[in-house]
């Protein structure tokens, strides 16, 4: 914040993200197309997560229901191409903007906290899969688009890379302004936050609704590069689970957690995937390891790392930090 | 019979207590005055290991930090806390009836029950009405009848006479003297300053975590510092 | 269509899914109820229990309501290995973390089952001659599984109503802070709730093998029926549990019969949503 002051200073400060995104573009010119396919799923997946973090993490909004603005914007995307024009950019920017424009949804959810929020937002997602199966019944509830990229096309990555790399760039630009500053201290205390002025609702509302475009695009390119969806497949329940699921392993309330987390759990699922092809034992590693981050390590890779070099620094500058007293009671 | 030696705590990294001193002998009654703030509620919250500390803390010889609440009533250790902490939604007489849960007080339960109705008969009518529902006052004599169902040895009131009437404050600190009458020793936490000096035996001031007055009763009462802090000024906002 | 019959049927038919909702609902109002925790994976210890007996019966002829009751000492040792190992770390944790922490027990025992017994849907072919009265007809099992349900309330009403723990028990939910300073050791009631919550929903785990498959998640089907029963009904509350059991249950019923079976599955989601956005205090009493 204070180098994004001078110009140079901003520019230093981007420099780690532009070599970041240097390598990123390179490395599918290494990759056998299978692996293409799992760099787009990992990039989906820091697109989501990054998106949820900023609700989920930086405002402590537990929202668990991301799923119906990625299937919103899959639709979204699908009937554009189907009726309007099948021109890739456009469907998908109209999926993300549909997906934010049903924010309001999300409205009347947010005088809840914590669990409260969180079962009432997955109520939402799960009823707008319900909704959905309905409204597209039967056989033909699927939609089908042309197909838009050759199999081995390296495009799908690169639209992958560039949905993922604008949701980071908004989301780094949203914790630095009034808004992320303001969300910070809803986090901590909402009545706290009032009483300073900061105009709760509204800040919500902005964020969830940059969440859900940045959803409703990742959901947009992925019902186009599938070229056909299903109410059950795009309103799934692992669309709003995935997202808390990587940024929770990476650092819920970091901005490299999210990234980190996904490429973490995509390269483990790999790894899995090679020593056994039962679905279950992804289910229950996936499980063991939700359980044993919040049990042991709750702050997530990026989190502790970063407590770990705090720690190290304090120690090197001879700074103690004050140890607390034991609280035993609960 | 209880001492803190130089006791530290607090919440978090939030320092409260910053070395307490205090003794309670056996039959006494020990007034701990202090302004908001000051720790008292935090000093008896360690006493009876509600939360952790340093420094010393024992009861007739045995260390108590570490020790788990419950293990403390049983020694017959008992606190009336702050906001009486009753259970609201279970009728009066099963909140005494709470109050001689532990093993030690168990046994005496049917006299020790027909002995806190004596005390306050308006809890004996009001037996099957649930806690939340009394008034301020009866609810206060709720909290001190259902400590004294366990039979204890000493006893921790919290500002038992917070948002009483005069005429209540008065029937709360005499169920108090008559308690201590029978043997039972009393740390009472007061704001009520004039009140609670003239029946206790000694006390000590509490100011942001560190004892600055001690005394007995009258000392107190006289010496112009305390007066000027705690009994004039108070006395005039109250 | 609109006849009296249906509508009886209706209501029965209810009445029978309301049964098993609340043995999953019990066990969630009392874990939070006492200790504050929404504990997810109460459905995966209703499943385990259903598939305990549909192997039991399959394999050894069992019958389910010998198993039924074999299945409460087997899930109190699962159940008190979860409380020591996950639930008590979990203890005045963030809202988040027991919510992710208990999802993730849910989904590895969900993964167990399925490794160990394959994601097929299985049924337990176990029957008892129907009650009739009228037109309305209720298979045997399900008029048994009411009348089980009956005497869990029963039991839970006598434990917790006349006795010591079962005392302690309701003075630790209304007050945790008042309690320990009364002498009880809350951590002893933690468990012996949570035991108690295990126990009621391995019995319910029989009864639903009885009257629906048996499949590796069930129980994640049920967890958010239950969350809709203790949501409508009061968090914590055991006559609420009972109340939002019979209005969930009979409610399904007749979204089924007279609007559409597709959108019966979205009351309880309705339920949730509603309840929460329109009276979040009200419902929960002290919650929050
Ligand atoms: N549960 C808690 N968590 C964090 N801080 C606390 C907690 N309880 C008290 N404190 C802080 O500790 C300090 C001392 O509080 P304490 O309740 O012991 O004071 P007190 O002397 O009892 O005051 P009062 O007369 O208002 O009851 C205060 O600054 C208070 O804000
Ligand atoms: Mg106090």
């Amino acid at each position: 914040m204070t180098s994004s002051s001078t110009p140079g200073g901003t520019l230093l400060a981007l420099l780690p993200w532009l070599v970041a995104l240097a390598i990123a573009a390179a490395v599918p010119l290494f990759l056998p197309i299978y692996m293409q396919r799992v760099a787009v799923t990992c990039l989906m997946f820091v697109t989501l997560g990054v998106s949820w973090n900023l609700s989920g993490g930086f405002a402590g909004q537990l929202s668990l229901g991301q799923a119906a603005f990625f299937g919103i914007g899959a639709y979204g995307s699908m009937i554009t191409a189907e009726h309007v024009t099948s021109d890739l950019l456009t469907s998908i920017v109209v999926g993300g903007i549909v997906a934010g424009l049903c924010t309001p949804i999300l409205f009347p959810a947010f005088r809840l906290r914590g669990i409260y929020l969180g079962m009432a937002t997955f109520a939402l997602g799960e009823s707008m899969r319900v909704v959905a199966e309905k409204v597209f019944p039967g056989e033909a509830s699927g939609l089908h688009t042309p197909v838009v990229f050759a199999v081995d096309s390296l495009a799908p990555y690169y639209w992958a890379l560039g949905i993922a790399a604008f949701t980071i760039a908004v989301g780094a630009w949203t914790i630095r302004s009034r808004l992320g500053l303001g969300l910070m201290t809803v986090r901590e205390d909402d009545q706290a936050a009032r009483s300073i002025g900061v105009p709760v609702a509204l800040y919500k509302a902005i964020v969830f609704a940059i969440g859900a475009f940045a959803t409703g695009l990742a959901g947009g390119f992925y019902a186009r590069y599938l070229g056909f969806i299903d109410p059950h497949s795009v309103f799934h329940l692992d669309h709003s689970i995935n997202p808390v699921f990587v940024t929770i392993i990476g650092g819920i309330g970091t901005e490299l957690g999210p990234i980190v987390g996904a490429i973490f759990w995509v390269i483990l699922q790999e790894v899995l995937r090679g020593l056994t092809d039962t679905p279950a034992v992804n289910t229950i590693i996936y499980g063991l390891l939700l359980l044993v981050v919040i049990l042991v390590v709750p702050r997530g890779i990026v989190g502790e790392s970063q407590a770990i070099w705090r720690r190290i620094a304090d120690r090197r500058r001879g700074r103690r930090t004050g140890k607390e007293i034991p609280v035993v009671a609960d | 019979m209880l001492a803190l030696d130089s006791v530290e705590a607090g919440y978090g990294q939030a320092k409260v207590l910053h070395g307490v001193s205090l003794t309670v002998e056996p039959g006494e009654i020990v007034v701990l005055l202090g302004a908001n703030g000051a720790g008292k509620t935090t000093t008896l919250r360690v006493i009876s290991g509600i939360i952790g500390a340093r420094g010393g803390v024992t009861f007739e010889g045995r260390p108590l930090i570490g020790m788990a609440p419950n293990r403390i009533v049983e020694l017959g250790l008992l606190q009336v806390p702050e906001g009486r902490q009753l259970f609201a939604d279970m009728s009066v007489e099963d909140n005494l009836l709470m109050g001689s849960h532990s093993a030690r007080a168990k046994p005496h339960r049917a006299r020790a029950l027909e002995q806190s109705y004596a005390l306050f008969p308006v809890l004996k009518e009001r037996r099957t009405q649930k806690a939340g529902t009394l008034s301020g006052g009866q609810q206060q004599m709720l909290a001190i009848g259902r400590a004294l169902m366990a039979q204890p040895r000493l006893l921790l009131l919290d500002e038992p006479s917070l948002g009483l009437a005069p005429q209540l404050v008065t029937a709360v600190f005499e169920a108090i003297r008559r308690s201590n009458e029978s043997g039972m020793a009393i740390l009472l936490v007061e704001q009520n300053a004039n009140q609670a000096l003239r029946f206790a035996h000694r006390g000590y001031v509490l100011e942001g975590g560190r004892v600055v007055h001690r005394g007995s009763a009258s000392e107190l009462a006289d010496d112009p510092a305390v007066q000027r802090a705690y009994l004039g000024l108070r006395a005039a906002t109250a | 269509m609109l006849s009296f019959e249906v509508l009886g049927q209706t209501i029965v038919n209810g009445i029978a899914a309301a049964s098993i909702y609340m043995m999953i609902s019990l066990g969630l109002a009392l874990v939070f109820g006492v200790m504050r925790v929404v504990n997810l994976a109460q459905g995966e210890f209703m499943m385990l229990a259903a598939f305990g007996s549909f192997w039991l019966f399959t394999l050894y002829g069992v019958d389910p309501y010998l198993s039924m009751v074999a299945m409460i000492p087997a899930s109190l040792l699962l159940g008190y290995a979860v409380y020591r190992l996950i639930i008590r770390r979990l203890l005045g944790a963030d809202d988040i973390n027991q919510f992710l922490a208990t999802f993730g027990l849910a989904l590895m025992l969900q993964g167990i089952a399925q490794y160990l017994w394959s994601a097929d849907l299985r049924r337990l072919p176990y029957v008892l001659p129907s009650l009739e009265v009228g037109d309305v007809t209720l298979a045997g099992v399900r008029v048994v599984n009411i009348g089980v349900c009956l005497a869990v309330l029963a039991f839970l009403a006598w434990f917790l109503g006349w006795t010591g723990i079962g005392r302690s028990v309701r003075a630790t939910a209304s007050n945790r802070m008042g309690a320990m300073l009364c002498g009880v050791d809350v951590r002893r009631v933690d468990a012996t709730t949570f035991l108690l919550g295990t126990a009621i929903s391995a019995v319910g785990g029989t009864m639903l093998a009885l009257v629906y498959f048996v499949y590796p998640s069930v129980g994640a089907g049920l967890i958010f029926k239950g969350f809709a029963v203790v949501i409508l009904g009061g968090m914590g509350s055991i006559a609420g549990v009972i109340v939002g059991s019979l209005v969930l249950g009979i409610t399904e019923a007749m979204v089924n019969v007279y609007v559409s079976s597709q959108l019966s599955a979205l009351v309880a989601f309705a339920v949730i949503f509603i309840v929460l956005v329109s009276r979040p205090q009200g419902l929960f009493g002290t919650a929050r």
